[in-house]
């Protein structure tokens, strides 16, 4: 191996800043002044760079336990599955439902499949509701409690935002729902898609509130164990629930395209998948991530 | 013994047998192995090892010279270098041993 004689180009700068900006946070902070260094003085060959590419995916599936506090680590990863499960449930809630509602979608002769499909997904998003409250409320109790007791109403706002902003977007979906009825028709595709945008947002703004105050009171214990194994759980379920509403949708879409007016189309499934997955995906890596610094602390204890 | 450590030609083992001779940065490890041990090790699996040797105590960061940080062993990591030196000794000798009967055996 020999050292580069010329100095790395801009590209060369720009590759390997990308490429450190792959990893966690955590290692970047530790690690990155140096690997920058060390590529500037080597290059950035497509090989090394594939390499570092999967060092910094190992990296975030399994870092090293100097880098971090295991108890923020729990309670990163709590966040990062409460927020998850949110997304999916505002994904889920409105696929699954803007596609059985007759102010919608005129209703269709059910099929045998559609309608094994919405049974599946209505009932593993209850259980994933089940799951996530009867896991979360305890943390929450003590959470707004903490907040009450130091008379600090901006958290205890904070905690109340999952029920504001679902109220909110339920006010939205019930006045549009009328005017969709009123005018006599089904949900344009443009409208659904808009819907869906909104949903996430308020999905967002709803998981954000006690996100923030979790990393505001930084509890620690068992109420924080509880909360993140049973956030994982209820996001899988949630998964689940959000690939049998798109299987439903998909299905409705194959029968009933010619008539129906709330047609999606295979791209907007698509994306739908694609998005599901991604969160997914998230939810399980930040889940592992969590389970290993459980592991490593004394949070069990 | 560590047994992630332990593998033949593991890069942990190829970083602690470089860091062994004296302290060095990322790059100085990767064209010492690359030089005196034959082995190409990539940037990602460098900071890999480092990570996890820094995470068991076996090297340890000096301060850093212009961005770069060299490493050295620590007390622990030069017992665990002794003891992956030996098991991997003793498994060369087993070899050895065995090789010379396929190659001589016994009676031919």
């Amino acid at each position: 191996m020999s050292r580069r004689s010329t100095p790395a180009g801009a590209r060369d700068r720009r590759m390997a800043r990308f490429l450190v900006g792959c990893y966690p946070p955590s290692w970047r902070a530790r690690y990155a002044p140096e690997m920058l260094a060390l590529l500037a003085d080597a290059g950035v060959s497509p090989r090394r760079a594939a390499n570092i590419l999967a060092a910094a995916a190992l990296a975030w599936l399994r870092p090293a336990g100097h880098l971090y506090s295991p108890p923020a680590r729990v309670r990163a990863s709590l966040a990062v599955v409460f927020s998850s499960w949110i997304a999916l449930a505002a994904a889920a809630l409105l696929f699954g439902q803007l596609y059985e509602d007759e102010s919608l979608a005129p209703a269709t002769p059910r099929h045998p499949v559609t309608a094994g499909l919405y049974h599946f997904y209505v009932t593993a998003a209850h259980v994933s509701v089940a799951i996530l409250a009867a896991a979360t409320l305890p943390l929450g109790a003590l959470l707004l409690s903490s907040a009450l007791r130091r008379r600090a109403y901006r958290e205890v706002a904070l905690l109340t935002l999952p029920a504001t902003a679902s109220l909110g977007f339920l006010v939205v979906l019930v006045v549009l729902s009328h005017a969709a009825r009123n005018a006599g028709g089904g949900l344009s595709s443009r409208w659904f898609l808009l819907l869906t945008a909104l949903g996430l947002v308020a999905g967002a703004v709803a998981a954000a509130g006690p996100v923030a105050v979790l990393r505001r009171q930084a509890p620690g214990g068992l109420l924080v164990v509880l909360a993140g194994l049973g956030s994982g759980i209820a996001a899988f379920t949630m998964a689940a629930a959000t690939v049998a509403a798109a299987a439903n949708a998909l299905a409705i879409d194959a029968w009933t395209a010619s008539t129906m007016p709330l047609h999606a189309g295979a791209p907007t499934l698509a994306g739908y998948a694609l998005f599901v997955m991604v969160v997914t995906v998230i939810a399980v890596v930040s889940a592992q991530r969590g389970a290993r610094a459980l592991r490593s602390t004394q949070l069990r204890t | 013994m560590n047994e992630d450590v332990g593998r033949w030609a593991d890069p942990p083992l190829l970083v602690m047998a470089s860091l062994a001779e004296a302290p060095k940065h990322g790059y100085a490890i990767i064209r010492d192995v690359a030089d005196t041990m034959g082995v190409s090790l990539g940037a990602g699996t460098l900071y890999a090892v480092i990570a996890r040797l820094e995470e068991r105590g076996f090297i340890e960061a000096l301060p850093a010279q212009d961005r770069r940080r060299p490493y050295r062993l620590t007390a622990a990591g030069v017992r665990e270098l002794e003891l992956q030196v030996q098991h991997m000794r003793s498994v060369a000798s087993l070899a050895a041993k065995r090789v010379h009967l396929i190659t001589h055996p016994a009676g031919a």
